[in-house]
């Protein structure tokens, strides 16, 4: 079983957020672990991360995904969360179509 | 420095017609941030004398050279990977030591026997226990369950080692103390003494492999509960669970995050702390690993289970050393049946389950407790000192 590849720590975003890997003909449903932070060599950007646990994929190698975001995307991402969690909350129907 | 990344390591060598003894310098090992190292060799033998100014030219040689502006890469060991020990040997010869830099001389590492794994017929392996010095008195070694010792019983260690001993207390590399130089016809009235109850001379092989690190309760990166939930398990492995006869240790290291404070990276049985979805709701777990160890080759563990729920990990022991007990040839420890039988095979036999253990600190998430703050505190002791149970 493949070793972690993200530090997990009491300050990493979310040590815990449910999941799945998705491929065209597969799906591994996953625990996995979420964080945002700052890298060192990109002092500039957001960085956010996530990693599926090694233990529950099937159909992919276990692997780190990382985001680079700019300030800007970052706050954009934020604003999306936000907005989608209010409506989430509200209890607001799903919107169909892909104009939403 | 933690163990594999063992900067000095008992050598001789032969100077001037002379064989020296000193130590081989090693560098660059390390457990955290899920990247662990083992030290490499720098070819440098030290003498006692000379020990210091090399250790310290190494760590100016660092400050000046090492990644010490990025904070992820801010570690020696990956400055070691990125330069290599021969170019770091060079400019610490050329600019930061004044002595000579020997070549690595004989190394006694094959002779290593903590935690290295070995059946108990091949010689101790710690200094628990009563054992004989050279002068012909004794030593006592204690074994501090989980490495915590009230204020009160350290008064009463040193007490006792005065009353019985010469007063002087040592620790070994688990800090555990010994006591030394006890005269054999004292023995028996120190053997009987009320702290030995609590921190035996003769302790259970799961209490004297039990490790942990300082957890939730006193350290803010750490993820979960760690030595008061450590001690539940070892009471009840203690109760339940039954080790082959010949096995009179086994290493259980936990650390409450991936910094690895609790070195669960260099155990039999290594835990980290993690979090996990059971019946609907968040809660402590860990990850499992097995097979790591010290000695003269060290291994880190391979992991075998990822968040298991606290409660169902010494469900998971149980059945790791149930497959241990089963399929061990005879003699083997637990590190070398793990070495032989393969990880991929544990990894089917670990079954994760819940039994009569029962965790209270499941959603005990990050209660840190800020000493000035107002109401109760969470710390394992009254006002008075006298520890809370776990119980």
């Amino acid at each position: 079983m493949p070793i972690r590849l993200l530090d997990v720590t009491a300050y990493t975003t979310f040590d815990f957020v449910s999941g799945r890997a998705v491929g065209p003909d597969w799906s591994d449903e996953s625990a996995a672990v979420v964080d945002v932070d700052r890298a060192d060599e990109a002092p500039e950007s957001v960085r956010l991360r996530m990693e599926f646990d090694g233990s529950d994929l099937e159909h992919v190698a276990p692997h780190a995904d990382h985001l680079s975001l700019s300030p800007e995307q970052a706050r954009g991402l934020a604003a999306e969360l936000e907005r989608k969690a209010a409506s989430a909350e509200a209890g607001e129907d799903v919107p169909g179509g892909r104009g939403r | 420095m933690v163990l594999p990344v063992q900067v000095l390591g008992p050598a001789e060598k032969e100077l001037d017609g002379e064989i020296v003894t000193g130590f081989n310098v090693r560098i660059g090992g390390g457990l955290g941030g899920r990247e662990p190292r083992k030290a490499r060799d720098l070819d440098v033998f030290v003498t006692r004398e000379n020990a210091y100014h090399v250790i310290r030219g190494f760590v100016e040689l660092y400050h000046d050279h090492g990644r010490r502006d990025n904070r992820q890469k801010n570690r020696s060991r990956f400055f070691v990977d990125d330069e290599g020990t021969e170019a770091i040997r060079e400019l610490l010869q050329a600019e930061y030591v004044d002595v000579v830099l020997h070549r690595a001389g004989r190394s006694f590492r094959e002779e290593y026997t903590y935690n290295a794994g070995r059946p108990p017929e091949e010689g101790k392996v710690d200094h628990v226990g009563v054992h004989d010095q050279p002068d012909g008195r004794k030593y006592v070694g204690l074994n501090v369950p989980v490495g915590r010792m009230t204020a009160k019983e350290a008064i009463a260690l040193a007490d006792v080692a005065k009353a019985y001993g010469s007063g002087q207390i040592r620790l070994t590399r688990r800090q555990n103390p010994i006591i030394m130089d006890v005269e054999e016809a004292a023995l028996d009235d120190l053997l009987a003494e009320p702290l030995l109850d609590t921190h035996q001379p003769n302790p259970t092989p799961f209490d004297r492999g039990g490790m942990a690190c300082t957890g939730t309760e006193f350290c803010d990166i750490a993820l979960t509960e760690t030595k008061l939930r450590l001690t539940r398990m070892l009471r009840w492995l203690n109760t339940n669970v039954d080790l082959p006869d010949d096995v009179e240790t086994l290493k259980i290291h936990y650390s409450g995050c991936t910094a690895d404070c609790g070195h669960a990276y260099t155990a039999d049985i290594g835990l980290q702390g993690m979090r996990a979805q059971k019946d609907g709701e968040i809660v402590e777990a860990l990850d499992v690993g097995v097979g790591g160890g010290l000695g003269p080759h060290p291994e880190f563990v391979e992991w075998v289970s990822q968040r298991v729920p606290a409660d169902e990990v010494p469900g998971a022991i149980e059945s790791l050393i149930g497959a241990f007990a089963a399929h061990r040839e005879a003699g083997q420890t637990f590190r070398e049946w793990v070495a032989s039988f393969g990880t991929e095979s544990v990894v089917d036999l670990c079954e994760p389950t819940e039994t009569t253990y029962e965790d209270p600190y499941m959603h005990d998430a990050k209660q840190t407790w800020y000493p000035f703050a107002e109401g109760e505190s969470p710390a394992p002791t009254t006002v008075d000192d006298v520890p809370i149970t776990s119980d």
